[in-house]
């Protein structure tokens, strides 16, 4: 059963969200979600079209931020360096 | 007399707005996968210090009714269970998705849902002393004898291959294992992680289990479209339910009820199990078994009422004894004891007003969550429409940032090891439903037996000799053995069978 499935697109998929979850600390959500969703629509699904591809992950991540990170208060990571800056200024 | 003054209390303007209120919270909060309806009370407790007790409470109650039908709603159309309690109706109600017919799932999920809710609601008021009574009658040899019933639902839930689904069950157990021994408080299987201490954290777990597996499975078999291509579908209205559809499920969502609002006032047990339970009963009951787990739309309506009936169960032994039937009902103790109010015998006693309203608002709750699920069942029916790759990756940061809600980077390790488990069990055809029946019973399960062989000296008839232990366990075992039964039946009278692969 397992020999049908695309495993290049698989590990593709799983290592772009491995790469998320360690990054995450380093980048904060706001970066790290944004090079995460680039990297799905880009990498695994082969988007094209820059509407989609730039302006859906930021769509998407600024939603999240507004429900979770703002709404719900969850403590979304801030990351460090200049990410800390960045997520500080927002969150 | 203090019912007509709790009516009068709860038709206040000022307190029934609490009622939409609340239910609105919760439809909001139970459709959020990673925030479950326990964290969403626990996170408004301190709002109800600038709100009555009545308000507060009524506030409360609709947003637990609200939060465990909302669960429904990303389980049928994403796969993401938004609480435990939608983990069936998920299971069910996404191969409705996957045909275009989102909206009949919708709405059997929110009739369901309100009528169960509302058959225990007039439970709750008319019989809770003695449903309270049996209840409490019940002891550690019985709460192991309901668990085992609940497992023995899963030949049911996995009439086409009894083997792989006690496989299911088997790995479900195994994992319930994990964390501190609810006995001794020895550690089991943490591997030195701390997040694994209280035991696997069952959302993020169903999250990955459902949620994140089912995109890892679409992208590795490059099926990136929600739903079943129709050429014409964009033409075609939305289908809803009809009410003759409705009609015919009439008995389904009865039993349901009533057997969810039995489990829900069993404390501990809640509305997961119930929806369980209500699940297995169902495919019991049902001529064609074998048609649950491909989109039936008893395979929605029993859990629905079920959960949603278990909620309103819940109430009853914290009315009526002070003892939560639930995680959500033991932190809304903390919203009764803010306002100075002991849940118990002494509250009918000095605020049977109180009671009432809190009654007649709970019942209320049940019409106001269909009128909102009425108005916006064709909002959520099209958000299938938005493109999948869009979706899967919304869905994928929800599974990351919605296990963070429940702790640091371990837990989010967690939900990808269950979305890998998902993947793998899906893909050897293995029931995932037997995974939820072995994480969620097993500590009842375990804990149960032990503490019942403690009481009586390690005398094991001794546990299983008592009455009700002995007829629970005897219908489980009906259970377990029926589909080998129907099977022998079949074959010396000729018939086909059930098919016992794939």
């Amino acid at each position: 059963m397992l020999g049908s499935f695309c495993w290049t697109d698989l590990l593709l998929a799983a290592g772009i969200t491995i790469g998320y979850v360690l990054l995450l600390p380093h980048l904060g959500f706001l970066v790290g979600t944004l090079l995460f969703q680039f990297a799905l629509l880009f990498g695994v699904f082969r988007e094209r079209r820059a509407s989609v591809v730039l302006g859906g992950p930021f769509a998407l991540t600024l939603l999240f931020l507004l429900i979770f990170g703002i709404g719900m208060d969850i403590a979304l990571p801030h990351g460090r360096g200049i990410f800390l800056g960045l997520s500080r200024f927002l969150y | 007399m203090e019912l007509t003054q709790g009516l009068e209390l709860l038709l206040t303007p000022s307190v029934f707005a609490f009622v939409f209120l609340g239910t609105a919270t919760g439809l909001f909060l139970g459709a959020l996968p990673g925030l479950d309806i326990t964290t969403g009370v626990a996170l408004l407790l301190p709002v109800t210090y600038a709100l009555s007790p009545v308000q507060a409470l009524i506030f409360f109650a609709s947003m637990y009714a609200g939060g465990v039908f909302a669960g429904s709603i990303t389980g049928i159309l994403f796969r993401i269970p938004g609480s435990s309690e939608a983990v069936m109706t998920t299971l069910e109600g996404h191969h409705f998705t996957a045909r275009g017919e989102a909206g009949i799932a919708l709405g059997i999920s929110i009739y369901s849902s309100a009528i169960g809710g509302l058959i225990a609601s007039v439970a709750l008021l008319s019989i809770t002393p003695f449903l309270a009574a049996v209840a409490l009658g019940f002891g550690p040899a019985e709460y192991f004898a309901v668990g085992v019933l609940g497992l023995s639902c899963m030949s049911a839930v996995a009439s086409r291959n009894q083997l792989r689904g006690t496989a299911a069950v088997l790995i479900g157990l195994l994992l319930a294992t994990v964390g501190m021994d609810q006995i001794t408080g020895v550690p089991r299987f943490d591997f030195g992680i701390q997040s694994l201490l209280g035991g696997i954290p069952f959302v993020p777990a169903m999250i990955g289990l459902f949620a994140a597996s089912e995109v890892y499975r679409r992208i590795a078999r490059r099926d990136h479209a929600l739903v079943v291509p129709v050429s014409d579908r964009a033409s075609l209205p939305l289908r809803l339910i009809r009410i003759r559809e409705l009609l015919a499920l009439r008995w389904t969502i009865l039993r349901s009820a009533l057997l969810g609002l039995f489990v829900g006032i069993l404390p501990g047990a809640g509305a997961t199990t119930a929806a369980i339970v209500g699940y297995g009963a169902e495919v019991r009951f049902s001529n064609k078994p074998e048609e649950f787990g491909k989109g039936k739309v008893e395979g929605i309506a029993a859990p629905e009422a079920a959960n949603n009936a278990a909620a309103v169960g819940a109430m009853i032994p914290l009315l009526s004894l002070g003892i939560p039937g639930s995680a959500t009902t033991a932190v809304l103790i903390g919203a009764f004891l803010i306002h100075n109010l002991q849940p118990g015998p002494f509250l009918f006693a000095d605020h049977g007003d109180v009671v009432y309203a809190l009654f007649g608002g709970i019942a209320a709750t049940n019409i106001v969550m269909l009128l909102f699920g009425l108005l916006f069942i064709r909002f959520f029916a099209r958000l299938v429409d938005v493109p999948y790759p869009l979706l899967a990756t919304s869905i994928l940061t929800l599974s990351v940032v919605g296990t963070l809600a429940f702790g640091g980077l371990g837990v989010v390790v967690v939900m990808l090891f269950f979305a890998a488990l998902g993947l793998t069990l899906e893909a050897n055809q293995y029931p995932l439903a037997g995974v939820v029946l072995g994480l969620v019973l097993g500590p009842i399960v375990e804990t149960s037996l032990r503490r019942a062989l403690l009481m009586t000296g390690f005398d094991f008839w001794a546990v299983v000799s008592r009455p009700v232990t002995a007829g629970l366990l005897l219908v489980a075992l009906g259970f377990l053995l029926a589909p080998a039964g129907r099977r022998l039946w079949r074959r010396f009278s000729g018939g086909a069978g059930i098919p016992t692969s794939g």
